[in-house]
This record gives C-alpha cells, sequence and structure tokens, in this order.
C-alpha cells in the first residue's frame, strides 16, 4: 500500500516540478539566510540537484538533455540530416509497403468469420476420376469434427426485363455457404429453412452491387419480382423469383472471379462442399473421418484412392501468389539493406569530423557513458524521424497504388491494403524493422570510440581527427557493398524494362485504335443449327453497318484471348499440326486492318451450303505446305467429331492472312480462319471500327439486336484498345522496380562521393606536398581514382553475382530477353563504372587544382 | 574552522523523525534542535539535510506545509504524520537492537 502511495507521491511531484523545485529554492534561500555562517550551506546547485534526484526523474532529465543536445547538433549538419532521414523514411516505405501486401495476401486470414477453418473438400486427385456418390455424404454424422458443410453451384440467371437479356451471375446455395461465408443481408433477410426446401416458392437475394446498378438503389426492392430464364440440361427454364433481401457487398473468396450477383436456395444434392471444422479438431483427423464415411456411401473409387483432402480455403485464394511476393521482398529488403549502409557511412564520415568536439566534453567532464548516451539519442532521433516520415510515405504509398496492386494480382487484398488498419502484426513488424535498424546504427558513432583515447583527439593536429585503418576498411567495405546492391537491381530493372519494350514494340498483326466491340450469347432453345443463327446473323450485320455506316466484323472468339490449339490435317496427309481454329466474317479482315497476302477474303458467296472455304496464317501455309502455294489445297481443321456429330468437312483454302497475335506473348502463329456463315456460332463478337466514340454506335447496335430477338444477351461491350490490360500490370512491377533500382544507384554514388570528398579534405596537406614536389593534377586523381577503383571493382564483382541470382529469380516475367542476356549486364557494369569514377573524378579533381601556396597556408 | 562530527550515517532520518514528533518545525530549525539536544556533538550537514527532507516527504513520513517562523520569514514547516509515526518507531526499535547487540559485543568479547 505505502508503495502505492509512494509512487503516486512521485508522480504528483512530475507533475509539478516547476512549482515544487521553486518552492524548494526559495526554502533553502532562506535556511541559508538564517545560518551565521551562509558558506557552510554548500554547493547549491548540486544540493539542488541531490534533493530533486530523491524523486526518482532524474534519469527522465538526463534523456531530455541528450536529446535536446542531439537535436543541436543534428541541426548543426543540415546536409547530413536530411539525407539520411530521407534515406531512412524511403527505406522504410518500401519495406513497410511490401510487409503490408505480403500480410494482406499471405498472413492476414479471409474477412469470414473463423476463416482459419473453412477447408474446401477435395477429392484427390481431382478430376474426372472421383469417386460418385458423394452427393449422399452424411454430414451429422460427422457433427465431431466439422461444424457445417456448405455446397453451392453456380447458375447463370437471364434476365428479361426490359430491352436486351442480361446474364447475371448467380449461385444457388446451401444453408451452410451463407453461414460460413457470413453473409448478411443489408435489405430485407435472409433465407427461412423452408425456402430450402424442393417445391417451395422460388426466392432470391441480390447482391449490393446489382441492387445499385440494375435496381437504381430501388427502396421497394423486396417483394419484386424479377423474371428470370436459366439454362440447364432439359432447356431452358423459366421463372420468377421473388426478391428477399439485399446482401452485404461482400469479399469473395475466389480468385479471378466476381462474386454472385443473384443468391438463390440450393434444393439439390451437390458434391463439392466447404466445410468449417470445429474448433481444435486438426485437419488429418477430419481428413480421415471424412473419407471414413466417403468409403461407406461412395462407389467407383479409382484405385489407390487415397482419400479426401482438405485444402484451406485461404491457399486457394493465393495460389501462386508466393514465389511474386518472395520475388517483391527480396529487392525491397536489399533496398533497405543499402540504405542503411549508405546512412551508415555517412554517419561515420560524421563521427570522425566531430573528434574535435568529442575530445572537448571529455576535457569538460563528460564521462563514457554520457558520450554513448549522446551519441545514441543521436541515432535514435535519426531513426525516429526516419519512421515517422516512412510511415506516412508507406500509407500515402498504399494508398495510391492499391488499385494497381490488386490489378496486378488480378484478385483484391481481403481487407484492403491500408498499413496502419490497426493491424497488430503490422504494426509490430514495422516497429521491429525500425528497432533493428535503430540499434545496428547506433554501434556505428560508437565505433571509433573503442579504437582511441578522446583526450588524443585534441592533441591532433588539422581540422578534425583522423580516420583508423579499421575505420576505412570499414567504410570501404560498405560502399562496396552499396555498390554490388545498386548493380543486382540495376540489371534486374534492366531486363524488366528491356522486356516491357519488347512487349510494347510487338506487332500484334491488328489495329485496335477506335475499334469497339461487343460480345453475345444467343440463347440455345432457338439456335440449335446453324440455318437460324445465319437467320439472326446476317440481317443484324446488314442492319448494324447500314446504320453505323461501316462494315462489322464477326468472330466467335472474345478479344485478347487465347484460341484452343486444334489438329489440322492436310490434303496431302501432313498430320499432327496444331492451329488456333476460329470463325469469322468477311469484314473482320477489313475492320482491324489485318492483310490479306495471297488469295481473296471471304466474300458473300463462301456462305452455308456452297464450297466449304478457309484462310490460313503465313506462318501456317508455310508449316503445312512448305514448298507449294497453298491455293486450292484442302485441309481438315478442328476437333474429330464425338459421338453422332456430323464430320467436319474439308476445306479449300482460298487465301492467306498476315500472321497475327492474340496476345503480347501469343508465340503460336499458326491459325486456320473459317467463314462465319458456314461456322456460326452461338457465341460471336462484334466489332466496328468509327471515329465516334464507342458509346455512340452501341444504343442503335443493342437496338438492332434487341429487334430481332430480345433473348440474346449482350455482355461486355467496350473499346478494343482498353481490353489490352496485360501490359498493364506488367508496366507497374517495372516502374517499381526501375525506381528502387535508381534510387540505390544515386545512394551509391552519393557514398563514393562523400567518402572521396571527405578523405580529399583530410589529406589536404599531403596533396599539397605532392603538388608542390611537382605531381600535376592528373597524378592526384589518379592516386584517388586507384584507391576508390578497388573498391569499385568489388562492388561490381559482388554485384555480378547478386545480378545472377535477381536475373534468375526474374525469369518467368520476362519475355523476349534472356535472363542472363549479356548486353544488359554488360550495360549496367559500364553505368557503374562510368559514374562511380565520375563522382571519385569530381571532388578529386576540385582538390588537385587548387594551388598548392594556399591549400599550405590554411593548414 | 575545525569540522565537528556530523551524524552517525543511517540515523538522520530517524533524528529528524524523532525531532518532529514533538513539534513541527521548517528545515534550519530542524538542524538546529538536533545540534542543541546533542550538545552540540552532532551537526547535520545541509548537504544532507535537504536530501533527506525530500526523502521523507516521498515516503509520506512528513507532510510539508507554507509557515512563517518566529523571526516572520516564509518558510516551509514539515510535520510528521502517522506512517511516519511507524517508521521512527521501527527505527528506533531497529537502533536499539542494534546497539544492543555491539554492546555486547564490545563488553564481552
Amino acid at each position: 500500500m505505502s508503495f502505492l502511495g509512494e509512487w503516486m507521491r512521485r508522480i504528483w511531484f512530475l507533475l509539478n516540478r516547476t512549482r515544487l523545485e521553486a518552492v524548494l529554492e526559495q526554502e533553502m534561500d532562506s535556511h541559508r539566510a538564517m545560518m551565521p555562517d551562509p558558506v557552510r550551506f554548500g554547493n547549491r546547485l548540486q544540493l539542488r540537484e541531490r534533493s530533486r534526484d530523491v524523486w526518482g526523474w532524474g534519469w527522465l532529465d538526463d534523456i531530455s538533455r541528450d536529446v535536446r543536445v542531439a537535436a543541436r547538433g543534428l541541426g548543426r549538419a543540415p546536409g547530413f540530416t536530411v539525407v539520411a532521414v530521407v534515406s531512412l523514411a524511403l527505406g522504410l516505405a518500401v519495406t513497410a509497403s511490401t510487409l503490408a501486401v505480403v500480410n494482406a495476401y499471405l498472413i492476414r486470414s479471409l474477412p469470414y468469420p473463423a476463416s482459419d477453418r473453412l477447408y474446401a473438400v477435395m477429392y484427390e486427385p481431382p478430376g474426372p476420376h472421383e469417386p460418385s456418390g458423394m452427393t449422399a455424404l452424411d454430414w451429422s454424422s460427422l457433427s465431431e469434427v466439422v461444424e457445417f458443410a456448405a455446397t453451392s453451384t453456380g447458375e447463370t440467371f437471364n434476365l428479361a426485363d426490359r430491352g436486351n437479356a442480361e446474364t447475371a451471375r448467380g449461385l444457388r446455395v446451401s444453408d451452410g455457404f451463407i453461414r460460413s461465408l457470413g453473409m448478411q443481408p443489408a435489405i430485407g433477410r435472409g433465407f427461412r429453412e423452408e425456402e430450402f426446401r424442393p417445391g417451395a416458392e422460388q426466392v432470391a437475394m441480390i447482391s449490393y452491387g446489382m441492387w445499385r446498378n440494375r435496381f437504381g438503389s430501388d427502396p421497394g426492392i423486396v417483394g419484386r419480382q424479377v423474371r428470370a430464364y436459366t439454362e440447364s440440361e432439359s432447356g431452358p427454364i423459366e421463372t420468377s423469383l421473388r426478391i428477399v433481401g439485399v446482401l452485404e457487398p461482400v469479399f469473395w473468396y475466389q480468385p479471378n472471379r466476381e462474386g454472385p450477383e443473384i443468391v438463390a436456395p440450393l434444393r439439390a444434392q451437390f458434391r463439392t462442399y466447404m466445410v468449417q471444422l470445429r474448433w481444435g479438431v486438426p485437419v488429418a483427423e477430419a481428413e480421415r473421418r471424412i473419407t471414413e464415411v466417403a468409403r461407406r456411401v461412395g462407389t467407383d473409387f479409382p484405385p489407390n484412392w487415397t482419400g479426401v483432402h482438405l485444402e484451406p480455403v485461404h491457399d486457394r485464394y493465393v495460389t501462386g501468389m508466393r514465389p511474386v511476393l518472395l520475388g517483391i521482398t527480396v529487392p525491397a529488403a536489399l533496398l533497405l539493406l543499402i540504405v542503411c549502409a549508405n546512412v551508415a557511412v555517412l554517419m561515420l564520415l560524421r563521427t570522425v569530423r566531430r573528434q574535435k568536439e568529442m575530445g572537448v566534453r571529455v576535457a569538460l567532464g563528460a564521462g563514457r557513458t554520457h558520450i554513448v548516451r549522446m551519441l545514441t539519442a543521436e541515432t535514435c532521433l535519426l531513426c525516429g524521424a526516419g519512421l515517422v516520415a516512412g510511415l506516412a510515405l508507406t500509407e500515402l504509398a498504399l494508398n495510391t497504388l492499391a488499385p494497381f496492386i490488386e490489378k496486378y494480382f488480378e484478385r483484391p487484398a481481403p481487407g484492403g491494403l491500408s498499413v496502419t488498419a490497426l493491424d497488430p502484426t503490422m504494426l509490430l513488424a514495422i516497429g521491429g524493422t525500425g528497432l533493428l535498424m535503430a540499434v545496428s546504427l547506433a554501434f556505428i558513432p560508437l565505433l571509433p570510440a573503442w579504437q582511441r583515447r578522446f583526450a588524443d583527439a585534441l592533441r591532433r593536429e588539422g581540422r578534425g581527427g583522423t580516420e583508423s585503418p579499421s575505420m576505412r576498411r570499414l567504410q570501404s567495405t560498405l560502399i562496396a557493398f552499396e555498390v554490388a546492391g545498386s548493380l543486382a537491381l540495376l540489371v534486374g530493372s534492366g531486363l524488366m524494362v528491356r522486356s516491357i519494350v519488347n512487349l510494347f514494340r510487338t506487332d500484334l498483326g491488328f489495329e485496335m485504335a477506335q475499334v469497339g466491340y461487343a460480345h453475345l450469347v444467343l440463347p440455345s432453345r432457338v439456335y440449335t443449327s446453324p440455318p437460324p443463327l445465319i437467320g439472326f446473323y446476317d440481317p443484324l450485320v446488314e442492319r448494324v453497318s447500314a446504320s453505323a455506316r461501316s462494315p462489322i466484323a464477326l468472330g466467335d472468339f472474345v478479344p485478347f484471348s487465347e484460341p484452343r490449339k486444334q489438329p489440322v490435317q492436310t490434303d496431302d496427309g501432313r498430320a499432327g499440326t496444331t492451329a488456333g481454329v476460329r470463325a469469322v466474317n468477311a469484314g473482320y479482315f477489313t475492320t482491324l486492318g489485318i492483310e490479306i497476302r495471297q488469295g481473296r477474303t471471304f466474300s458473300p458467296a463462301d456462305k452455308l451450303g456452297a464450297e466449304p472455304v478457309a484462310l490460313v496464317s503465313e506462318t501456317l501455309a508455310r508449316q503445312l505446305w512448305p514448298n507449294a502455294s497453298p491455293l486450292g489445297r484442302r485441309l481438315l481443321a478442328g476437333d474429330p467429331p464425338r459421338g453422332d456429330a456430323p464430320p467436319i468437312p474439308w476445306r479449300t483454302v482460298v487465301g492467306v492472312v498476315r500472321d497475327v497475335r492474340q496476345t503480347y506473348t501469343d508465340d503460336d502463329l499458326g491459325d486456320v480462319y473459317l467463314s462465319f456463315s458456314q461456322a456460326p456460332s452461338r457465341f460471336a463478337s462484334m466489332y466496328l471500327r468509327t471515329d465516334q466514340a464507342v458509346s455512340s454506335w452501341l444504343p442503335a447496335a443493342r437496338g438492332a439486336i434487341a429487334q430481332l430477338d430480345p433473348y440474346v444477351i449482350v455482355n461486355a461491350s467496350g473499346a478494343l484498345a482498353a481490353e489490352d490490360r496485360q501490359l498493364e500490370g506488367t508496366t507497374f512491377l517495372t516502374s517499381m522496380l526501375t525506381g528502387f533500382a535508381a534510387f540505390t544507384v544515386f545512394l551509391a554514388l552519393l557514398g563514393i562521393y562523400g567518402v572521396t570528398a571527405y578523405t580529399v579534405q583530410q589529406r589536404e596537406r599531403e596533396i599539397a606536398i605532392r603538388l608542390a614536389l611537382g605531381a600535376t593534377g592528373d597524378t592526384i586523381v589518379r592516386m584517388f581514382l586507384k584507391e576508390v577503383g578497388v573498391v569499385l571493382a568489388a562492388g561490381v564483382a559482388g554485384g555480378l553475382f547478386g545480378a545472377v541470382v535477381v536475373a534468375r529469380m526474374l525469369e518467368h516475367q520476362i519475355h523476349g530477353v534472356k535472363p542472363l542476356d549479356p548486353s544488359t549486364f554488360a550495360a549496367t557494369c559500364t553505368l557503374m563504372i562510368t559514374t562511380g569514377v565520375l563522382a571519385t573524378w569530381w571532388p578529386a579533381r576540385r582538390a588537385a587544382t587548387r594551388s598548392p601556396n594556399g591549400m599550405l597556408n590554411e593548414i | 574552522m575545525p569540522r565537528e562530527d556530523g551524524v552517525p550515517p543511517g540515523t538522520l532520518v530517524m533524528l529528524v523523525l524523532r525531532v518532529l514528533s514533538t513539534e513541527p518545525l521548517h528545515g534550519y530549525a530542524i538542524a538546529q534542535r538536533i545540534h542543541t539536544l546533542s550538545r552540540e556533538e552532532l551537526s547535520v550537514e545541509e548537504g544532507s539535510l535537504y536530501p533527506a527532507l525530500q526523502k521523507l516527504l516521498l515516503k509520506g513520513w512528513v507532510s510539508a506545509s507554507a509557515a512563517i517562523s518566529d523571526t516572520g520569514r516564509a518558510v516551509r514547516e514539515y510535520r510528521i504524520t502517522r506512517a511516519g509515526e511507524r517508521q521512527l518507531e521501527s527505527e528506533r526499535a531497529n537502533y536499539r537492537r542494534l546497539t544492543k547487540a555491539i554492546d555486547l559485543v564490545l563488553d564481552e568479547a
């Protein structure tokens, strides 16, 4: 109790210090006044301090004094302070941002209740040999290991309220599914138990986005009936759904896919399960139990069936990301190390310069502890400022770059990318890094202290102090390390830049400027054979090209997608080649600006019932008929028909087309083009080249489509150039890496310059004597170059080794460039050496051109 | 001027508390009282008095307040607290025990 009282009294003293100290001083003064012999009172200041120290806050005073002295010292060297703080801030920001990304995707769990217990049930091996009968798995017998099991199956709902039909992503879910993902209704209610029973009324919940976009945030949404029809195996079914609720915006756990827009209760049994295990149940145990039950109800097990395997849902979300994230973490860590090395070099230089100041302090009575405390306070101030600035920078960077990052990984980060989003892991990691940095840097200014006595420094002549050989070695090592690290990063970014340039320069073979597209899907119930398809497309092409006054292109594929390779056989028996096969109309080549090299393009005569024709790409023509003209030859293109489907016809080649790439990395240039009228498809993309904006012709086109058949679905439309997403992500990564490299090179050069400039200043007398004895300016410069040259060479050698490592890591990210591309390596080495030499030459030159007389006089 | 003996180590707190247990006094008066009561054998160094007074305040054994001395000066008067009385008792008992033990050794050895 008295202990508590004592502490409270201490705190009370701290809070009232000024007043209480004044009272003490006054008291001592009046005591002195009352004494017959005031001299005996003693040293008043010392007495006051001793009295004050009783309260135990002396250390606080000492520290605040040290901090103030340190701050003043740093203020007197603004160049050093600014460079050090900015470098530390940037280094920390880079590391923290990388940590934030890694944390957001890999470490933080998915934003669902108990998401670390969510597993997907995989029948090993997945695929066509899965055991059957899994729909009858009795989960109630597994209730000690499994809390609940959820099933879902996707369904496409075609809403046909007004104008065109539109597809909506639908999902039928079991009762457990809503619970497992914690899907809460923002408006209305969830599903009731009876709605899961077959025969009950069809109800649905819609997503927040759909409510906002399609239904205009209608407040009376609950209870609305929506007409939709779904495609099922037995044919299209038209249903009327009653909306009972609107879902809150929810994070979707499948990569590359967006969440459902319509959610409806699942009434049938399906075999795709997601389970939530009970707390404390080990995964192996659960797998064993589920396998047991599966064996009892299932049939048709593949031989050597290893049983059921549970894969964490989180892992499935981040497949493939680990190597990429590791690839980013390493350069970031390297950058931080280089930054620290640079700051260490700067601190060493500064410490040597201050030896005289230290000597004076020691002479005035500062103990060793005191000096150590002061120097540590300086380092802590620097690191603290760097940490604060770094955190602010990180927050800024993450907020600006979050959309790019998410686009690069093609999946949003669970829970967002903010660094200070009350995430204890992140703050701990950053705080730990900052602390580690501060601790390691704090030793730097103390190193010279162990080398010599401070008093010696006062006796030394000349400005400042001199370095000992071991300090010089340390400096050289740090500089060499910086050079090595920046060379490695430079090579990495060089490779990526070259790869990007290659990609940009890739000639896709078609023009996408000012071309718009729309993707159509025709319903299966009417369009079961070619004639009705032609009956739709022909008038469509007529009407749209008439109103747009431009030819229309049709193709049976989605823009910027690589076609599936299908086997091709020639009339002279050559087989075994594969090519991409697609059906296009005549307008395709004109609209997209694809040149016809030989022969002709499709004509109106190439219609259904006429002789089947085809066009081939140049490369394929060379492959199939290397020595002859392909015109007039025949080929068979496509997979062999299954079951009782009609055989594919032999087609006559009537023209050769130039090579076209569908994506920047499409290396297979063999393509066969069929006439769209002879091979129409329910899935088609319409292309139109026009000077006007895409939005001007699209409504007219939609109108024409709706007139011809209102059930035809128009998904996805827009400018073709906007679909070119491949380059965005890679450009982002390249710019980041180049930024890192440029920054580290700058730091390394700054280090070299700083050390050389300082050495030159230290050895002024030596230089002056040499000049007086007849050395030329060039000799002096060469002398310095030789010294720094050794360090530079060591750095470049180490850097080459590091560069090979970095190149291997980037192997999968670069195209069109070999990882160990000699010209990139040579160019970066030359750049590093040249700039390093320049950074040495500049300060050395300045010293060497001054007159020796002047220099000797100054000393 | 020859230096007189200071107070034996460890006893200053006890002496101050004892003096204050009679009546509240200010700093100079405490030193005077100890000096007088000990027939001028003990003189309290100011250098040890004030830190000791601060320690007494910290431990809550005395409390301080503003007052006017008999010469009309504004001073700070120290007053013993109940905890201080208890501390005084325990230190006195300890002191008696120790001196008795020392005496035993000195007399009998």
